[in-house]
């Protein structure tokens, strides 16, 4: 019998698995989407190609590029961007890795802490995660983000405002720094030219500025995989899985396939988790597997819809319930100079406000600039509002269009855009459940993401409306021409808490070791695991260090084991040992 | 949404029959009453189609995904070699550079620290 199962190779199950793999364990990967092995081959900078959400290949989507992609029931105006293949979601992420708020953990004593969704604190402290936030910090790596344009642009509007500068990763005030992101600092001639000629490696080595990390990165060309700059875990974590018997003394190689999409969990008359069953997306052919230990990690609205599928137990009914997003929302100035918003990484400036969320500059392509532009809830600039007119200060409300639109983007890279990331509260109506509006495909029936966005708590609309007022006054310190609020409907590129863990059984799935209450030996390593939205920050890096958190506590539990973080050193992707590895098994 | 099979007719007959509530005879060269309309008439249409809760997701994504596609080079991919076949007409109304590997934009670190502490 395998030691463990991990549904999911994205940016939780490719980092537990790693943690298992590398301790010994027998561990079976499972992923629904692509391999994605030849990334200078088979990606590109272009946005059409990358990002087509249904034809590019980064989607939520099979393997085959020629059938069509898994289908959602969005019930309300919105987007949910989450990827399928290795690397999952981290494959278009912009690598951003801070720390969460210490004020959504239990025990936290800060002046401020009632000033978070104090209902539904994370089961344990925020000291307890530091060890395994650095152990992921340094395996990833996180790296200070270097500026390019549009980061200098967005500190000096933040030191126009008179905010201070956060020094260390943890965030203690509301002040701005430069991102702390999973993406390889630059040396050699990245950074400094355009000629791709001479961006190769080893002549460059880590962030090239191409301002495309949002299309997937396969850059400096010629690395080997281990060594491209954004650290999605299809470049960090995904190698050192499969290399843990060359890199790690007594590791096991894990075992990887893809195109396997996990479409139920087994259990016993005993409640245990037993064994998980699989679809192979080229042939339909179906595979089940026992384990000692089963993880899902297939996203927040598959990890929900999978548990649906097979039947399991849901006795207080917050299974899938909970979902926290960032209630997204975006700023746009229209500068009268330079910004290169289409170049560099994609976010390297933020600014931190305990108990509201954050803000944050970013830059993309002129495409998806304007994408973004247009996708509101607040009707269309300048002639309706759909009863949303609050602007804080800025020209105008709603979706760009027209004339606005033509010229806010007749020069894309005199544009800064800052995007809204609000400390939302986890509310129940939020949630996933399964469609009866949307036919069940292949894998049975689809999730239902409903997000009642017009009735949200009174605090979270609080915090989004003053960090958008923020966001307005740094862009009009700056001296913008014109300030667009755009209000958007969700715009879920951050998603949490639908499997939540808890202080309280009565509103939550999962215990403190991210165990499910219901079903024994299984437990789940993805952002549905996280109790909330952090505080506002990004969620990934927490989520990872949860993962290896989870790892510990099935290591200690199930196989007898003892923990590695306090005790031993974190082996970097980026080591030698790692690259020789990478190397000799032809990665 | 409901699942709607050949999405891209039903796309079309919402827009063109709310056209023509909007404007029973709009004048123009095309065939379709909502490529005719004037730019103040559209934004008419979207205003009920944003308040029609049926059909609301669709109005959301819609005028994004039309400025996405405009916007970007689409109509010049050419996605079995993931190369383009010419300028995008959204790159030079954007006046964008063009995808590249890098640019020279480093502009050292903010405060001269390279590491938080």
């Amino acid at each position: 019998m395998r030691d463990v199962i991990v549904a999911g190779a994205g940016g939780g199950g490719a980092v537990i698995a790693k943690e298992l793999a590398a301790q010994g364990l027998d561990v079976l990967l499972l992923e629904a989407g692509p391999r994605f092995g030849n990334l200078e081959s088979d990606w590109s900078h272009f946005e059409s190609d990358a990002n087509g959400l249904f034809g590019g290949y980064l989607r939520f989507g099979p393997a085959d590029l020629s059938r069509p992609a898994w289908l959602r029931d969005l019930p309300q105006s919105s987007l949910f961007l989450q990827l399928s293949g290795v690397g999952g979601t981290t494959n278009h992420y912009q690598g951003n890795s801070p720390r969460a708020m210490p004020g959504a953990f239990a025990g936290y004593q800060g002046d401020d802490r009632a000033a978070y969704d104090t209902a539904h604190l994370f089961p344990f402290s925020y000291r307890e995660l530091i060890p395994y936030y650095e152990w992921v910090e340094h395996t990833l790596p996180v790296e200070t983000a270097p500026m390019g344009t549009k980061e200098d642009v967005f500190l000096r509007g933040a030191q126009l405002l008179g905010l201070p500068v956060q020094r260390s990763k943890d965030i203690t005030r509301a002040a701005c720094r430069a991102q702390e992101n999973a993406i390889l600092q630059p040396s050699g001639t990245a950074g400094k030219t355009s000629d791709p000629s001479k961006l190769r490696f080893p002549q460059a080595k880590g962030c090239t500025f191409c301002g495309h990390c949002g299309q997937g990165c396969f850059l400096p060309r010629h690395a080997p995989i281990n060594l491209k700059s954004k650290r999605a875990t299809s470049v960090s974590y995904m190698p050192m899985a499969l290399t843990a018997d060359l890199w790690s003394r007594g590791g096991r190689a894990v075992k990887l396939i893809t195109d396997a999409f996990a479409v139920r969990v087994n259990m016993d008359s005993q409640s245990i988790a037993r064994s998980i069953t699989w679809r192979i997306g080229a042939t339909g052919e179906l595979f089940t597997e026992e384990a000692a230990v089963i993880l899902l990690a297939c996203g927040t609205a598959e990890s929900p819809r999978l548990w649906l599928n097979s039947g399991l137990p849901n006795p207080n009914g917050w299974m899938g319930a909970g979902l926290t997003d960032h209630f997204v929302d975006l700023v746009v100035g229209v500068m009268p100079f330079y910004t290169g918003l289409t170049k560099g990484s994609g976010s390297g400036a933020r600014i931190d406000y305990p108990g509201y969320g954050m803000i944050e500059v970013v830059g993309q392509p002129p495409g998806t600039t304007a994408g973004l532009s247009a996708f509101s809830d607040a009707g269309i600039a300048g002639f309706y509002n759909n009863g949303l007119p609050e602007g804080h200060g800025a020209d105008t409300v709603g979706r760009l269009l027209g004339r606005d639109l033509k010229m806010a983007m007749s020069n894309v890279d005199r544009l800064l855009y800052i995007d809204v990331f609000t400390d939302d509260d986890v509310e129940a109506q939020n949630r996933v459940t399964l469609s009866s509006n949307v036919p069940p495909d292949e894998h049975g029936p689809v999730p239902r993401i409903e997000i009642q966005y017009r009735n949200r708590s009174a605090r979270t609309i609080r915090n989004r409306e003053y960090l958008v007022e923020q966001a307005v006054r740094l862009l009009r310190a700056l001296g913008a021409a014109r300030v667009h609020r755009i209000n958007k409907p969700p715009f879920v590129i951050h998603s949490h808490g639908t499997m939540r863990m808890g202080t309280q059984p009565g509103n939550s799935v999962l215990d403190a070791n991210a165990e499910s209450r219901w079903v024994r030996r299984l437990f789940i390593a993805d952002n549905s695991a996280l109790a909330n939205g952090l505080g506002g920050p990004n969620p990934t890096l927490t989520t990872q260090a949860l993962a290896t958190r989870t790892a510990e506590k099935i290591f200690q539990t199930h196989f007898g084991g003892s923990p590695w973080v306090a005790s031993s050193n974190a082996v970097s992707s980026v080591d030698h040992s790692v690259t020789e590895a990478v190397i000799r098994r032809g990665l | 949404m409901p699942f709607i099979p050949n999405f891209s007719a039903f796309v079309a007959r919402l827009l063109n029959q709310t056209a023509l509530v909007v404007n029973p005879a709009p004048a123009g060269p095309f065939d379709s009453p909502f490529a005719n309309l004037s730019f103040n008439e559209k934004v008419v249409v979207f205003q009920y189609l944003d308040a029609a809760d049926a059909v609301k997701p669709l109005a959301g994504i819609l005028p994004a995904f039309t400025a996405y596609i405009c916007y970007s080079e689409a109509s010049v991919l050419d996605r079995a070699t993931h190369t383009i076949t010419g300028q995008p007409v959204g790159w030079s109304l954007s006046n964008y550079e063009g995808a590249n590997d890098g640019f020279g934009e480093f502009l050292g670190y903010f405060e001269n620290r390279r590491r938080a502490d």
